[in-house]
C-alpha cells in the first residue's frame, strides 16, 4: 500500500494554501515596491490579499497558544516550535504582524520578513512532501 | 538565482505547452474523460497563472520579489509531476483492462456513497494508490495489474476510496483530530501519584503521541475503517493478509511512515466490522492467525501508549459515526454470507463487495474450488462491463 | 528487686549472648514501632478486654491520689454511647463496575451485626473485584528492565518473573514486557551498591520512559535503596529484596508467597500509574491537600475531581541555611498552593471547599501562606468569595483514648475492637477515627487493640464540619492499592506523601517486613480461625 493517497490529499491542501499566501504576499510586496500594476493587480485585489494574510496570521497566532492546534495548523506550529527562533519571539512578531495587517497602510519593512519566514516554513513542508511524491 | 529562474521560466513554458497539447489530444481520443480533462485544464490554468507570475518576477528582477520565486517553482513542479508522472501516463496508456476496472469502480464508488465522483482514471501499474490532485470528483486510482483477472488484494481499493472521502470532507480530519486530543487530554489527567519528574516524562510521551497522530496518519487509519465499513469481512481478511505477508513488526511505531502500526490497523478493521460477522469462520480464522502472530512478537511501551485499545475504539466510533452522517448513501456492509453451494452461485446483480466477500469465504472454506469460481465471476463481470480483450 | 520479677532476655547484637534483665529495669528503645512490635519479647499489644482490665487496675492504684487537699475520685467505668460509624465508600473499578458495601440498597442499621459483617466482607472484596473487573485506570506499562544481583540463580529469576508477569496479567490484562535483564556485582566491596548505581545511570541514559524492576541484594547498606531511586528518576522503578524473590520462589509458605507476589505486582502497577480503583462518589470537599515533611523535603499531594480521583504530586524543600526546617516558609507554601490550585481550577475543576491534611504541626508561617494564597486566588476569581477551607493536623500519637464496640451476647457485654470507620466527635475541632482494625479477629487471646487517629482542625476559613472532614479522611484510607487486604491508618493524602519522602531514607527491607507482618497477621488469623473451626 503506497503513501500516495494520504500524501496527494495533503499536498493538494498545502499547495493551495501556499499558492494563496504566496500570491497574496507578492501582491503586498509588489504594492510596497510600486509594481502592483505590473502584475495587473487592482487596489481591491491587493486589499483582498492583505485580508487573506491577516486572517491566516490571526489563526496561526491563536494556534500557537493551543495545546492541540487545529489539524491544518499542527504541522506548521510544530515546525515553528522546533525552529531556532523561540516561540515567545514568534508570538511577539505575529502580534505585531497582525496589527500591521489590520491597518490599511503599507506594510513596514520589519514585519515583511516574518511573513516571509512563515511562508518559508510552509514551503519547506510542501517540498518535503513533494519529494516523496517524486521519489515514489 | 535570477539566471536560474529565467531558465526555469523558459523550461516551464515548454512543459506547460506540451501538457496543454496532451490534454487536448486526450479529450479528443477519450471523450469519456471529458470531466476529468476539464478539471486538469483548470489546474493547468492555475499553473499558467503561476508561470506568468514567475515570468513577471524575473522580468522585474527586484531581489525582494525574487525571494517569492522559488515557492512558485515548487508549486509549478507539483503540477508538472501530477500531470506528467501520474495523470498523463494513466490516460495515455489506458487499456482495456484499465477501462474495465474503471467501469467496475465507478459503480462501486457510487454504491459506497461517493456520489460526487464524476470520473475515475484507473492505472493498473503497481501498488494501490490514489491521487485526487485536480479534484476529488476525478481521482486517479492505481492498482496491481492482476486486478484484470484476479480478486487478490482487491479489497485494498476500498482503502483508496477512503482517501477520496477524507479529502472530500475536511471535517473528518477535524473530528478525528479532536478525538485524539480529547483522548489524550483525559488520559493525561489520570494516573496515580507520580513524582513530578515522572509525570513530566509521561507528559512528554503523551505529547509525542499527539504529534504522531498527524493528519496523514489519521487519514490512513480512517481509510482502513471506511474500507471495512463498506466492504465488510473481505477487507478485514485482506488487512490481516497484508500484515502477515510482509512480516514486519506489527507493533513498530515508525515516525517515518504515514501508516500506523499494523496491529493498530488490524484492530481498527476488526472493530469496524459489523458484529454479525464475529462468528463467521473466515473471520475467526483470520483473527486467530493474527493473534498468534502478535503473540510471537514482543510489543513495546510506545505502541501501548500511542495505539491503546481505548484510543482505537474511540477513533473507530468517531469515524463510523461520521461516515454514516456524511455519506448517507453508504451502507454498513451486513449481507449474510451464504453457505455451501449457495456460496458459489453467481448472480448478475451482485455488487463487488458481495463478490469479494464470497470470494474470501470460498478461499477459506473451499480453496480448491476458488480458481474456477473466480474465472466464472470474471467472465460475468467482463461481459457486464463490456470488457474486450485486445 | 523483687525476686519474682519477670526477666526479659535481651541481646545487643544478632550474634551476641542473650542475658536476662529484670523487666522493671528495662525501657525498650526501638527505632520504629514495627521493630518494637516484632522484636520485643514483652508483648505490647492487648485485646480490648485485657486493656480495659489493665487500665482498671491502674486506676485502682490511683485511688489514694490527692490533688491539693481533695481526694481524687476516678470512675472505673468507660464512657458509652451510641456507636457512630461511617459507611465505607463505594469503589469504582474498570468497566465502570462498582464495589458497594451494601449492594442490595440502603445500609442496615449501624447497630446491627449485619452492618458489621457486610462492611468486613466489602473490605475483603477489593482484590476479587480487581481480578474480575480490572483497574479503573489501566495505564499502559512501559518496557521494563530487570536488574538483579549475580547471586540470584537463573531458575529462580525465571520463576520469579513468570509469577510476577502472570499476576500482573491477572490484575490488569497487561503483559509485563521485560526488554532487558542485567545483573550487577555483589560482595563485600559492593555493600554500598556502586555496581548497581552505575548500572542505574546507564539504564537511565538510554531511555527515560521505562520501568526498572530491581531485585536488591540482601546485604546492601540501608541507604542503597534511596540512592537507587534518586539515581533512576525519572525512570519509574520498583524494588524488591532478594529475600522476597526467594520467598516467592520457595513455595515453603504458599499463602505468604501468593500475598508477596500479589503485593509486588500492585506496587509495580501503581508505580507505573495504574489506578486499581477510585472512590465512586464525591467527597464532601472539592480538594484535599496532603502536606508532609521529612528531613527538609516537602511532599504535597493534591486530590480533586470525583472522589479525589485526579492526583498531582509535588515536591519541595524546607531548608534554611542548610538546615531542615519543620515549618514551611510562607513564600514557598504560598507559591505552591497558588500555582497548584490555579492549575486545578483552570483544568476545569472548580473548588468551593478544600481541606489540608498536615502530617505534623501547622505553623504560623504556613497559616499566613494559606491566608494570602486564598486571598490572591479569590482576587483572581480562581476561588469563590465564600471558599471554605480547613487545615487538619492528623496524628497517630495523641490522647490516650481508645474506641471499642460494646457487644451484648447471651446476656453479657464484652468489648470488641471497633469497626473501621468508627468515630467519636470530641468537640467542634477534634474527632477520633478508627481507620484500621479487625473486630473479632483481633479480639482473640493473641489479639490487639486498634489505634485511632486524632484529626484536629487547627485553622479554618468559613463554616467547616468536623464530621464531614473525618468522613472524607476515612474514605481516603480506602485507596490502599499496595495492600488491599490491609487497612491503612492514614488517609492517602498523607500516606503517599510520606511514602514518597521516606523512600529516599527508608530501608526497603523494613518496609517489606512491615507489610508481611501485617499480611501474616491476617494469615495467622486465618489459620487461627481455621483451628477454631477444626476444634
Amino acid at each position: 500500500m503506497s503513501t500516495l493517497g494520504s500524501l496527494s490529499g495533503q499536498l493538494e491542501r498545502e499547495e493551495q494554501r501556499l499558492r494563496e499566501l504566496n500570491l497574496a504576499l507578492i501582491a503586498l510586496e509588489a504594492q510596497v515596491l510600486g509594481h502592483a500594476a505590473d502584475f495587473g493587480l487592482s487596489e481591491e485585489e491587493v486589499e483582498r490579499s492583505r485580508q487573506k494574510l491577516s486572517d491566516f496570521v490571526v489563526r496561526l497566532r491563536a494556534a500557537l497558544d493551543q495545546e492541540a492546534p487545529q489539524v491544518d495548523f499542527q504541522s506548521l506550529v510544530h515546525r515553528m516550535k522546533s525552529s531556532i527562533k523561540p516561540i515567545e519571539d514568534w508570538r511577539e512578531d505575529l502580534d505585531a504582524l497582525a496589527c500591521q495587517l489590520q491597518l490599511k497602510e503599507q506594510l513596514k519593512d520589519e514585519v515583511l520578513p516574518v511573513l516571509e519566514d512563515i511562508l518559508s516554513l510552509l514551503d519547506a513542508e510542501f517540498t518535503q512532501d513533494l519529494r516523496r511524491l517524486y521519489n515514489r | 538565482m535570477l539566471e536560474y529562474l529565467k531558465a526555469k521560466a523558459a523550461d516551464y513554458a515548454i512543459v506547460l505547452s506540451w501538457i496543454d497539447q496532451e490534454f487536448q489530444d486526450i479529450e479528443l481520443q477519450h471523450p469519456e474523460h471529458h470531466l476529468l480533462i476539464i478539471h486538469l485544464q483548470a489546474k493547468l490554468t492555475q499553473a499558467k497563472k503561476l508561470h506568468d507570475y514567475l515570468k513577471k518576477l524575473v522580468e522585474i528582477g527586484n531581489l525582494r520579489l525574487i525571494r517569492r520565486a522559488l515557492s512558485l517553482v515548487h508549486e509549478l513542479e507539483y503540477f508538472t509531476i501530477l500531470a506528467t508522472s501520474h495523470y498523463l501516463p494513466a490516460l495515455q496508456k489506458e487499456g482495456p483492462a484499465d477501462r474495465f476496472l474503471r467501469q467496475l469502480l465507478l459503480s462501486t464508488m457510487k454504491r459506497c456513497g461517493l456520489d460526487w465522483i464524476e470520473d475515475v482514471v484507473v492505472h493498473l501499474d503497481g501498488q494501490h494508490a490514489t491521487v485526487s490532485g485536480p479534484s476529488v470528483e476525478t481521482p486517479l486510482i492505481s492498482a496491481p495489474p492482476q486486478h484484470a483477472v484476479s480478486f487478490s488484494d482487491m479489497p485494498g481499493l476500498y482503502h483508496e476510496f477512503g482517501h477520496n472521502v477524507f479529502e472530500r470532507f475536511p471535517e473528518i480530519a477535524d473530528v478525528l483530530s479532536m478525538a485524539v486530543s480529547q483522548h489524550f487530554a483525559e488520559f493525561r489527567r489520570k494516573a496515580g501519584p507520580l513524582a513530578p519528574e515522572q509525570r513530566d516524562e509521561r507528559d512528554r510521551a503523551i505529547n509525542d503521541a499527539l504529534e504522531y497522530w498527524e493528519i496523514k496518519r489519521l487519514s490512513e487509519l480512517f481509510c482502513d475503517v471506511f474500507a471495512t465499513f463498506v466492504c465488510g469481512p473481505a477487507h478485514y481478511v485482506s488487512c490481516v493478509d497484508m500484515g502477515l505477508r510482509f512480516d514486519r513488526d506489527p507493533f513498530q511505531v515508525d515516525y517515518g511512515d504515514v501508516h500506523p502500526p499494523l496491529s493498530a490497523r488490524v484492530y481498527a478493521c476488526y472493530k469496524s466490522l459489523n458484529p454479525i460477522y464475529s462468528n463467521e469462520k473466515m473471520i475467526i480464522a483470520a483473527y486467530n492467525a493474527w493473534k498468534s502472530y502478535e503473540k510471537a512478537q514482543d510489543g513495546n511501551g510506545v505502541f501501548e501508549l500511542i495505539c491503546s485499545e481505548m484510543f482505537l475504539d474511540r477513533f473507530v466510533r468517531t469515524a463510523t459515526h461520521h461516515i454514516e452522517q456524511l455519506l448517507p448513501r453508504s451502507k454498513y456492509y451486513s449481507v449474510s454470507l451464504p453457505r455451501d453451494k449457495e456460496l458459489e452461485q453467481i448472480a448478475e446483480d451482485m455488487s463487488l463487495e458481495d463478490i469479494l466477500n464470497r470470494g474470501a469465504k470460498i478461499l477459506f472454506t473451499y480453496p480448491e474450488r476458488y480458481a474456477s469460481w473466480e474465472e466464472r465471476i470474471f467472465k460475468l463481470l467482463k461481459s457486464t462491463h463490456k470488457f474486450e480483450f485486445e | 528487686m523483687d525476686p519474682e520479677e519477670v526477666a526479659v532476655f535481651v541481646q545487643d547484637r544478632k550474634d551476641d549472648l542473650s542475658i536476662p534483665v529484670p523487666i522493671s529495669r528495662l525501657f525498650p528503645v526501638f527505632t520504629t514501632e514495627h521493630e518494637g512490635l516484632k522484636n520485643c519479647s514483652v508483648r505490647p499489644q492487648m485485646t480490648p478486654t485485657e486493656r480495659v482490665a489493665a487500665i482498671a487496675n491502674i486506676l485502682d492504684e490511683l485511688s489514694s491520689v490527692r490533688y491539693e487537699d481533695r481526694q481524687v475520685s476516678i470512675g472505673r467505668d468507660y464512657l458509652t454511647g451510641t456507636r457512630t460509624v461511617f459507611v465505607p465508600p463505594r469503589l469504582e473499578f474498570g468497566k465502570n463496575e462498582i464495589l458497594s458495601p451494601f449492594p442490595k440498597g440502603s445500609p442496615p442499621p449501624t447497630s446491627s451485626q449485619l452492618f458489621d459483617s457486610l462492611v468486613v466482607k466489602w473490605g475483603s472484596g477489593k482484590l476479587p473485584a480487581l481480578y474480575k473487573f480490572g483497574p479503573y485506570h489501566n495505564e499502559p506499562l512501559p518496557d521494563t528492565v530487570f536488574l538483579y544481583p549475580g547471586s540470584v540463580e537463573r531458575p529462580l529469576r525465571e520463576t520469579f518473573l513468570q509469577d510476577l508477569t502472570q499476576e500482573i496479567f491477572q490484575q490488569t490484562g497487561q503483559h509485563l514486557r521485560i526488554t532487558q535483564q542485567r545483573s550487577y556485582a555483589t560482595g563485600q566491596p559492593e555493600r554500598g551498591g556502586n555496581a548497581l548505581l552505575r548500572l542505574a545511570v546507564e539504564i537511565r541514559s538510554k531511555n527515560l520512559r521505562q520501568l526498572a524492576l530491581v531485585a536488591l541484594w540482601d546485604r546492601f547498606a540501608g541507604q542503597v535503596h534511596g540512592e537507587l531511586k534518586e539515581t533512576l528518576k525519572p525512570v519509574l522503578s520498583q524494588c524488591v529484596t532478594e529475600r522476597v524473590v526467594r520467598s516467592i520462589n520457595s513455595r515453603a509458605n504458599p499463602q505468604r508467597a501468593t500475598a508477596q507476589v500479589r503485593n509486588l505486582a500492585l506496587a509495580v502497577l501503581t508505580e507505573a500509574g495504574v489506578q486499581p480503583w477510585v472512590l465512586a462518589d464525591n467527597l464532601h470537599h472539592d480538594l484535599h491537600i496532603g502536606i508532609d515533611l521529612l528531613d527538609g523535603r516537602i511532599g504535597y499531594h493534591f486530590l480533586y475531581g470525583p472522589g479525589g480521583r485526579f492526583i498531582t504530586t509535588q515536591m519541595g524543600e524546607s531548608r534554611s541555611r542548610g538546615k531542615a526546617r519543620e515549618a514551611i516558609k510562607k513564600p514557598i507554601l504560598q507559591h505552591r498552593l497558588e500555582a497548584s490550585i490555579r492549575s486545578i481550577v483552570q483544568d476545569g475543576h472548580p473548588i468551593r471547599s478544600l481541606v489540608i491534611h498536615r502530617d505534623g504541626r501547622w505553623w504560623p508561617s504556613e497559616r499566613q501562606a494559606l491566608r494570602e494564597a486564598l486571598a490572591h486566588l479569590q482576587h483572581e476569581q480562581i476561588l469563590p468569595p465564600d471558599i471554605r477551607c480547613a487545615v487538619v493536623e492528623v496524628r497517630k500519637n495523641h490522647l490516650p483514648v481508645r474506641l471499642f464496640t460494646a457487644v451484648t451476647e447471651t446476656g453479657s457485654e464484652f468489648l470488641q475492637n471497633p469497626l473501621p470507620g468508627t468515630y467519636l466527635v470530641l468537640d467542634r475541632q477534634r474527632v477520633l477515627v478508627t481507620t484500621t482494625g479487625r473486630p473479632g479477629a483481633w479480639d482473640t487471646p493473641r489479639g490487639r487493640t486498634a489505634g485511632t487517629l486524632l484529626l484536629e482542625i487547627v485553622d479554618s476559613v468559613g463554616a467547616v464540619d468536623i464530621e464531614y472532614i473525618a468522613e472524607d479522611a476515612y474514605w481516603l484510607t480506602h485507596l490502599n492499592w499496595n495492600a488491599p487486604d490491609i487497612e491503612i491508618g492514614l488517609p492517602v493524602t498523607i500516606r503517599w506523601a510520606d511514602q514518597a519522602l521516606r523512600e529516599t531514607f527508608y530501608s526497603l527491607k523494613k518496609e517489606e517486613e512491615e507489610l508481611e507482618d501485617s499480611t501474616s497477621d491476617e494469615l495467622d488469623d486465618a489459620a487461627l480461625d481455621k483451628e477454631e473451626l477444626d476444634l
